[in-house]
């Protein structure tokens, strides 16, 4: 053996504590890998690409409720955000595993938990991304939309939060197990969770504790009245995340007090906002809930535009101009000296969450008397969604059947029907044509209207809020209107103003008004 | 100057033994370190790089012991290492890949630079922004070696690295080695004895677990002195022959008598110092 002359000199003190700049150094690159990842470009193009065709190919987008989009946005966001973050995560902490570089890898300085850790800042930017996103879709959204509403920065932040929490669970898997298929199933198994645990916790508190959190209401709502508890549902799930941070860490090998106080703090702020978060709404919220649905003109701005005062929630009077502009396309068609009467459209909400125990009479008698307490009654109502031709075919109806008719939908409570009025033989057809000609693709969205809420009867109804049926329209006189529709609006129009006295008189039929308005008679009639 | 030093080292996986009481000492120049497959010179190196540790023995390498975390530290901050297959994440640049490798070796200020100059002398500046996946064999190689160079390691060890390379990249690996090995120390583990003899001053010869020589390239060519030799015909007995360019056989072994002896190579010790019966089994 040969002789020990002299030894290298050793390291005397040993710097044991990783370079937090190291550590930074690390997790840029990782973002920067992360970002440019095909699976995370895939994922922000579709993400921006589904908001940006939405608003294209559905029409409600257009006129977007701004407290419930940020849900909506939230939810899309974990998906796509969050299902990149999930696997590019997974994919970073597999690397060396993948490409077989451990040989090299495990000898080198940095500890296994700080690149552990560089991974999860990595994704950070990854959520601020995200969150950059989602202010823009908002920002863009309440520029140059009719949007009604605010969102709730909590909300806002749901997105960018699971993006962490989804990210940090693919570090962790990476931490748990070798296999670089474990991560794309996790995600399945989140987007299967998404669709069954709705029913699966009747959509009940529980759906809280679930990264998407709890429903959404049935119907918009103004602000006031949603009662998310977002800010509690924000901080567990950054709970949740910094849970499995901290395991992830441990896993990779970290100990000490600093890792203890982490984990315990996250534990603690996950149990506190975790059960914070599944308490129902307080008794403040259902009593403000209660009162805007029965005294709804207490809560409401008011603008009258020439012989019509329209009634919106806080935030949604930027849709006055949208409702104005049907409305004023029926009254357009009518004769002058059937246009004397004063119109009211008041917004109301009916939610049935909120209306337990109220039966739908009552719930129309409570309204008629707010309308009549508030000096504008009989308004007729209109509920928190437009855009998608709907809400504007029902508006369009009650007001033409107001005008056609000439009642003024103060009738006491008691004669009110459930089911509505009827609009038979000449009034059906004029209701229905001047409701359809209200706006542009009416006719088709009658036709699905027709196809999609098919009355019993036969015909077809126009609700108030979606709820309650005010006017129905026997199918002959629909299939006249419908004709009717398909010609020319300028002939049709100037044959209603010429016949406007023979139409709306009580013993018109369809067949009579078929030939009146020049298309062919209904194979049968109705007996109203 | 001593960088390692190994006394008694032993290591044994489940029923096989591994390495069995290796001692050895380093110094600064490049030391080859030749074995059959299987003689444990992988494991023998994953020891000193501190990726496994030893069962039993004494290990001493720049001064720290490897055997505690803080020793282990201290000695992978001046370490440089080439695993046998060492694997490349494929989708880096060249430059990319050694960024990655420099921060993980805590490489912060001037780290770019530092990337730099060890491209540079790998020969490699001009392939820095190519992605790993579209460089050759040898290309792939020099990356290893500069990743191996980064923060100019006083201990580097090199786990076959010249395996794969065609003539001309192994002699230009050959260049790289020898201006390496000036001012550190650098333990070279190869197949090819010509790797031994054209860079190393020093060599190992590990078999079956044990070191079975350990000095210079010379010495090692030294123990067939006398017992290598030409003739017309294959000799019976010898531990190995074989048919040479101008058609007479190059034996190793006993020569008859007027043999015409000649001067034996790296190659004819090492074969003289590896068991003969395993040689023949081999040939047959």
């Amino acid at each position: 053996m040969t002789a020990v002359l002299a030894e290298a000199p050793g390291t005397a003190a040993v710097d044991a504590a990783p370079s937090r700049r190291a550590l930074l150094a690390l997790a840029r690159v990782e973002l920067v890998r992360m970002l440019r990842h095909p699976v995370t470009i895939g994922a922000t193009v579709l993400l921006a690409g589904s908001w940006v065709s939405a608003w294209f190919l559905i029409e409600t987008s257009r006129y977007p409720v701004l407290q419930d989009l940020d849900r909506d946005s939230a939810i899309s966001m974990m998906i796509l955000l969050g299902g990149a973050a999930l696997i590019v995560g997974n994919l970073a902490v597999l690397r060396a595993h993948r490409d077989g570089t451990t040989g090299l890898s495990q000898v080198l300085i940095l500890p296994e938990y700080t690149r552990t850790l560089a991974h999860l800042l990595a994704m950070l930017p990854l959520a601020l991304v995200g969150a950059v996103l989602i202010v823009a879709r908002m920002a863009v959204l309440a520029l140059y939309a009719p949007a009604a509403g605010q969102p709730n920065p909590y909300e806002l932040a749901i997105g960018p939060a699971t993006v962490l929490l989804l990210g940090a669970l693919g570090v962790l898997l990476g931490r748990l197990t070798r296999s670089a298929v474990v991560a794309p199933l996790a995600l399945l198994v989140l987007l299967a969770g998404l669709v069954v645990l709705e029913p699966l916790t009747n959509r009940g508190t529980a759906l809280w504790l679930a990264p998407q959190g709890g429903p959404a209401l049935e119907m918009p709502t103004p602000v006031a009245l949603i009662a998310r508890p977002a800010g509690a549902h924000l901080g567990y799930l950054l709970g949740l995340a910094g849970l499995l941070a901290v395991t992830a860490v441990l896993r990779a090998g970290a100990r000490g007090v600093r890792v203890a106080v982490a984990g315990a703090v996250a534990l603690a702020v996950t149990v506190a906002l975790g059960t914070a978060q599944l308490s129902p709404p307080s008794s403040d919220v259902a009593a403000a809930r209660t009162a805007v649905m029965n005294h709804p003109s207490q809560h409401q701005t008011c603008q009258q535009i020439e012989h019509v005062t329209y009634c919106a929630f806080t935030g949604f009077s930027s849709w006055v101009p949208a409702w104005n502009t049907v409305v004023q396309a029926v009254v357009d068609q009518v004769p002058a000296t059937a246009r004397s009467a004063q119109l009211t459209v008041r917004q109301r909400i009916a939610i049935l969450n909120f209306d337990r125990g109220v039966r739908p009479e009552q719930r129309l008698a409570i309204w008629r008397a707010d309308d009549a307490a508030a000096g504008t009654p009989g308004a007729i109502g209109i509920a928190t969604r437009w855009g998608d031709g709907r809400e504007a075919a029902y508006l369009a109806a009650q007001v033409a059947y107001r005008l056609v008719t000439g009642q003024t939908g103060e009738e006491p409570a008691g004669q009110q029907s459930l089911d509505g009025a009827t609009a038979c033989g000449g009034v059906g057809v004029l209701v229905l044509w001047l409701a359809g000609q209200a706006s542009t693709g009416a006719e088709s969205r009658l036709r699905l209207l027709a196809k999609d809420a098919r009355d019993p009867r036969g015909g077809i109804s126009f609700d108030e809020n979606e709820r309650f049926p005010r006017v129905y329209v026997p199918a002959a006189e629909f299939g006249v209107a419908m004709q009717a529709l398909a010609r020319s609006r300028t002939d049709i129009a100037a044959r209603v103003q010429q016949s406007w006295a023979t139409l709306t008189a009580p013993g018109t039929t369809a067949a009579q008004a078929a030939q009146i308005l020049g298309v062919p008679a209904p194979a049968t009639s109705t007996a109203c | 100057m001593t960088t390692v030093r190994a006394e008694g080292l032993s290591l044994r996986f489940g029923r096989t033994t591994a390495l069995e009481d290796v001692s050895l000492t380093l110094h600064d120049g490049v030391t080859g370190l030749l074995g059959p497959n299987g003689a444990g010179k992988t494991t023998l190196l994953r020891i000193l790089a501190t990726a496994i540790p030893a069962d039993a023995g004494q290990l001493r390498i720049l001064g720290a012991d490897p055997g505690n975390a803080a020793g282990r530290l201290a000695v992978r901050r001046r370490l440089g290492y080439l695993p046998q297959n060492p694997g490349f994440h494929q989708h880096f640049t060249a430059f990319e890949f050694l960024d990655y490798i420099a921060i993980l070796k805590e490489i912060v200020d001037g780290r770019h630079d530092e990337v730099r100059r060890v491209l540079h002398a790998v020969g490699l500046d001009d392939q820095r922004g190519k992605k790993i996946k579209a460089l050759s064999g040898g290309m792939r190689q020099r990356v290893g070696l500069a990743a191996a160079l980064l923060d100019d390691p006083a201990l580097m060890i090199l786990d076959e690295p010249t395996v794969g390379l065609d003539p001309e990249q192994r002699l230009r690996f050959r260049e790289l080695i020898a201006q390496i090995g000036e001012g550190r120390t650098v333990l070279l583990s190869t197949h090819q004895t010509e790797d031994v003899s054209t860079v190393c001053q020093r060599v190992l010869v590990l078999n079956q677990g044990q070191i079975r020589f350990e000095g210079e390239p010379v010495a090692l060519a030294g123990l067939a002195r006398g017992r290598v030799w030409t003739g017309p015909a294959r000799a019976e007995g010898a531990l190995a022959a074989w048919r040479t360019g101008n058609g007479d056989y190059h034996n190793i072994g006993d020569p008859p008598t007027g043999a015409r002896l000649v001067e034996p190579s790296i190659e004819d010790g090492y074969l003289m110092l590896i068991d003969a019966a395993s040689l023949a089994g081999s040939a047959a």
